[in-house]
């Protein structure tokens, strides 16, 4: 079977976890070849060893997004071992929640190196690497809802999700101009059920309900679906497709 | 034993593309055909329950706008937002005998110089938004798919086949998250 990005090779950054594993794991059964990236090794041997179970290629490299220099590496050995670079996800990001006036300027600046300076070379390395392949590419952004509402307690977060949506504008007109092109788009989820909210939250129940009660489709947000929706961003169902904000949060933002 | 066997079988999901643009209507039709849909072009042709509903505006209206009688204006936009208006409460309706929600979408091609027009694309949004809060809670889900128009930053104007593959994208299980949003095919128009 052929699947809508057959042969194609993806690097998907913060490929350990919640979104990013179940994108990885997507993208391969659609015929990507997948070059996963993330913090913590145990968690990458495991998303290949899933990835390679179905019968999908994978690597992973240790990568930490605000680095240039890793993310050389990290290029330069999916080059090696994948081929040529189609497309990037640049999923992984650091979120905490905490009020204005408890945020320091450590705070502050720690979570822009990691969702803005790392969306910044993740769009730099991947312009770089996919023109080494003379042909068009593809990048997806993994914002946030909180890139286009405001959330209490999330100042630091939402700012740099913000500055994500101007970068991914500003890159998309500027991808439409490289020959071949590259298409550039954000993708903006509503609260999807991943460490990344447990950790800051909680893991039970009765919030994971309160979060559903919250949304106009009255379900938890679940990382198949982002990863369906940066599927479709990624793929030539969207060749056409660039520049845009792609909001699925279950209907939140519309209220 | 016939009916045993039947249950095993995948639900066909059955969808209404309307509207008046014969040439987008045919690309999302047949999008939505090679996934496995059946397909009707009009509610006359089906009865019983719905899982999607492509409503498709006009793409041109009166203008300019200081040029434009009042009259005209309201036939224009007025019937238009009327006939999404009853297409979204039939396919709802219909939707709900399913029992397992459904997709509407909306889709507004921009027009490159028809200023008035622009009103009905925010309007259709505003409704669209409207209807997936309400709808939401039966999943429901309502969006909209905006074509441009002319030239983009990528290059050639986008082809019914473009925004069909979009149309088809939210229409289905793939789209399961999103409701009430907007999901624009311009090459890269609305960006700048």
């Amino acid at each position: 079977m052929s699947g809508r990005l057959q042969g194609r090779v993806v690097i998907v950054t913060g490929a350990t976890k919640g979104i990013g594993r179940e994108t990885a794991r997507l993208l391969a059964r659609e015929g990507a070849k997948v070059s996963c990236t993330g913090r913590d090794l145990a968690d990458g041997a495991a998303v290949v060893a899933e990835i390679r179970a179905e019968g999908g290629e994978a690597i992973f490299t240790r990568h930490d997004i605000a680095s240039e220099a890793d993310w050389r590496t990290v290029v330069a050995r999916t080059e090696a071992d994948l081929g040529g670079v189609y497309g990037v996800v640049n999923n992984a990001g650091a979120f905490f929640v905490k009020p204005l006036a408890e945020t320091s300027e450590a705070d502050f600046q720690g979570i822009f190196d990691i969702n803005v300076q790392g969306a910044f070379l993740g769009v730099k390395l991947g312009f770089e690497a996919i023109a080494r392949t003379g042909r068009r590419g593809a990048i997806v952004m993994v914002s946030s809802l909180m890139g286009q509402v405001g959330f209490p307690n999330a100042t630091a977060y939402c700012a740099t999700k913000g500055a994500v949506t101007g970068l991914t504008k500003t890159a998309a007109i500027e991808g439409a101009t490289l020959t071949p092109p590259v298409r550039v788009n954000s993708l903006h989820p509503g609260v999807i059920w991943t460490p990344m909210i447990t950790s800051q939250f909680g893991d039970d129940q009765a919030l994971s309900d309160a979060f559903a009660a919250d949304t106009p489709l009255r379900i938890i947000g679940l990382p198949r679906y982002m990863a369906d929706a940066i599927l479709f961003l990624l793929s030539d169902d969207s060749a056409h497709v660039t520049g845009i904000e792609l909001t699925v949060d279950g209907g939140r933002g519309a209220d | 034993m016939e009916d045993d066997a039947d249950t095993s079988l995948p639900v066909a999901r059955r969808a209404v593309v309307v509207g008046s643009h014969a040439g987008l209507a045919n690309a999302v039709a047949g999008a939505l055909f090679a996934e496995g849909v059946e397909v009707s072009r009009s509610f006359d042709d089906t009865a019983g329950p719905l899982d999607v509903l492509v409503f498709i505006a006009r793409d041109g209206g009166p203008t300019p706008i200081a040029a434009t009688p009042a009259p005209a204006f309201s036939a224009a936009l007025g019937g238009e937002l009327k006939a999404a208006f009853l297409a979204l409460q039939r396919g709802a309706a219909a939707m709900r005998l399913t029992g397992r929600g459904g997709s509407v979408v909306f889709v507004a091609p921009a027009s490159a110089d028809h200023r008035a027009y622009d009103a009905l694309q925010q309007g259709l949004r505003l409704l669209a938004r409207s209807a997936a809060l309400e709808l939401g809670p039966e999943g429901i889900r309502v969006n909209m798919v905006l074509p441009g128009a002319g030239e983009t930053p990528l290059g050639p104007p986008c082809t019914p086949a473009d925004v069909a593959a979009s149309v088809a994208f939210v229409a289905s299980d793939r789209a399961h998250f999103m409701t009430g949003a907007d999901l624009v095919v311009d090459g890269g128009r609305m960006a700048r």
